[in-house]
């Protein structure tokens, strides 16, 4: 596939899961607070302690995270204000 | 031409967030991210999450003559400069978008593991809204928000 396509085929998949994630943001927030969630193909895939962790996870699976929406959930108390 | 931006909520605080990629030398891992629609920040600014998904070696990076460390989500950051640079993006068409822009900012920590950063997200700044020539419309009442670009006559 011409590199152009996939990186708009990246992008709309990633929407998709980003999309489910913000629709069910606060069942997922309430049952992984501080967790780093990954979603792909509209479903939670892992959720582990932290970013690195999850990247981590994926390498050693060579796993193409090009289309997959990973988030680390906030502490409730925290908010940005950027 | 309009980009679609997302209206979402984090808890109950209202955002709109943008789905790019950035593509540049020193990306070695060009995939979509998600940046917060920020017109508080001049800058199109990479957060260190994104930083280690995009695998972009900090080292090699150069660092500006002004405004070498920020204040960002009450820390305080380096900033370097990601030179030469392209934003892709999709429009309401389904079709691909391209940006180019000199330089997109890269943030990283000062002090502290990066990991305690993990939760903020890179955003979409000023130069980014100015460089692409856009529009920016937000509709928090209807929860909609898109970047439109007028057509040249």
């Amino acid at each position: 596939m011409p590199e152009e396509e996939t990186l708009l085929k990246n992008l709309k998949d990633y929407e998709k899961n980003a999309e489910w994630f913000s629709a069910n943001y606060l069942e997922i927030a309430k049952k992984y607070e501080g967790k780093t969630v990954a979603v792909k193909d509209q479903r939670i895939v892992a959720i582990k302690s932290t970013l690195d962790e999850t990247l981590k996870k994926f390498e050693l699976e060579e796993e193409d995270i090009s289309s997959i929406y990973i988030a680390t959930i906030p502490e409730k108390a925290i908010a940005f204000i950027l | 031409m309009k980009i679609p931006l997302r209206v979402h909520k984090q808890f109950d605080e209202l955002m709109v967030s943008a789905t790019a990629i950035v593509k540049a030398p020193h990306v070695r891992r060009p995939l979509p991210l998600e940046f917060l629609v920020d017109t508080g920040s001049p800058w199109i600014a990479l957060a260190p999450r994104d930083v280690k998904k995009t695998n972009i070696p900090i080292s090699v990076l150069k660092k500006p003559t002004k405004y070498v460390t920020i204040l960002f989500a009450g820390a305080k950051f380096w900033r370097y400069l990601l030179e030469n640079a392209s934003v892709y993006l999709v429009d309401e068409l389904g079709k691909m978008v391209k940006i180019d822009l000199p330089m997109v900012s890269v943030l990283w920590p000062t002090k502290g593991k990066p990991e305690e950063f993990d939760s903020i997200p890179s955003v979409l700044g000023c130069d980014f809204i100015t460089i692409g020539e856009f529009h920016l419309h937000f509709d928090p009442s209807n929860a909609t928000a898109f970047l439109e670009k007028p057509e040249k006559q």
